[in-house]
């Protein structure tokens, strides 16, 4: 696998929200997922920017929506988002095989 | 039910790429809502967002983050070096003779290089057609503002340095970009 095939840690966070999220994964779901399961508060801008950069790598698609009243970006994951979320996960999974970490 | 601070809505308005606009205000407003309406989140999200939003909004190459990268680019260069100047004329007690030797026009073309980098990484291939000549108009402003009477050939040399190092920038982002170098 080629270095830039593998996704950074929070570019993952964004994707597995937005896998969770199915059809509600909007900017402000998605950081409040994110929020909400790891404990790490996130900037409203850095989830944004992250899946602007995500979707100029075609990992995720966006598509304008009114909802609640006011227009709203709905991101999903595509194909190949689902190909390099498993090819880290994949990675990562080899790398932790056998290793023993007080706490996990 | 009281409004977003003003100063912190106003700093994600100004940071944020005019298209991402809509939905990042919208986001952010409607949390604020739901929380109660806390001003410290509102302040921590908009101060956090900033920088984020502001390299979104360069890395897509958007005009207006291209247009300000240019301007300090080709500006910035002749109002800090008067201004280095200034100060080491301020510090010498008997100014006679004191020129700005070569020394000082390859410190200013050299700053000029490194910030017209910048810009041509901000710019993209895309955006070099408009970029350069409004980097030379920028220039040319500038050094009129400072008084600077530079000679014919360090105007040139900056010309040429701004036209250089905005194109390499731009270059090599696209490089990048296409994934050549990972």
């Amino acid at each position: 696998m080629a270095k830039g095939d593998f996704l950074g840690e929070f570019e993952q966070m964004i994707l597995l929200a937005v896998l969770r999220l199915t059809d509600a994964a909007y900017g402000m779901e998605v950081r409040r997922e994110i929020e909400t399961r790891t404990g790490r508060e996130t900037s409203i801008g850095a989830v944004y920017a992250t899946l602007d950069r995500l979707e100029f790598k075609g990992l995720v698609r966006s598509r304008e929506q009114v909802a609640n009243d006011r227009p709203r970006k709905l991101y999903r994951v595509t194909a190949e988002g689902n190909r390099a979320l498993a090819a880290t996960h994949k990675a990562a999974a080899a790398m932790w095989d056998g290793v023993k970490v007080p706490g996990v | 039910m009281s409004a977003p601070p003003l100063l912190a809505r106003q700093l994600v308005r100004v940071c944020c790429p005019p298209r991402d606009r809509v939905y990042v205000l919208g986001d952010l407003d409607a949390e604020f809502e739901l929380r109660g309406c806390p001003a410290a989140w509102y302040w921590r999200q908009a101060v956090r967002s900033a920088g984020a939003l502001v390299m979104m909004g360069a890395r897509r190459g958007d005009w207006e983050y291209g247009l300000f990268a240019v301007m300090l680019a080709s500006a910035a260069p002749a109002i800090l070096m008067e201004a280095w100047w200034s100060f080491i004329l301020s510090r010498i007690p008997y100014k006679a003779g004191a020129v700005r030797g070569i020394d000082f026009a390859v410190l200013s073309l050299a700053v000029t290089m490194v910030l017209g980098f910048g810009a041509g990484v901000i710019c993209t291939t895309r955006g070099l057609l408009w970029a350069i000549p409004a980097a030379w108009v920028f220039a040319l402003l500038a050094q009129t503002a400072v008084h600077n009477l530079a000679p014919t050939w360090f105007g040139a040399a900056t010309l040429a340095a701004i036209a250089a190092s905005v194109t390499l920038g731009a270059w090599l982002r696209r490089y990048f970009d296409g994934g050549q170098l990972s």
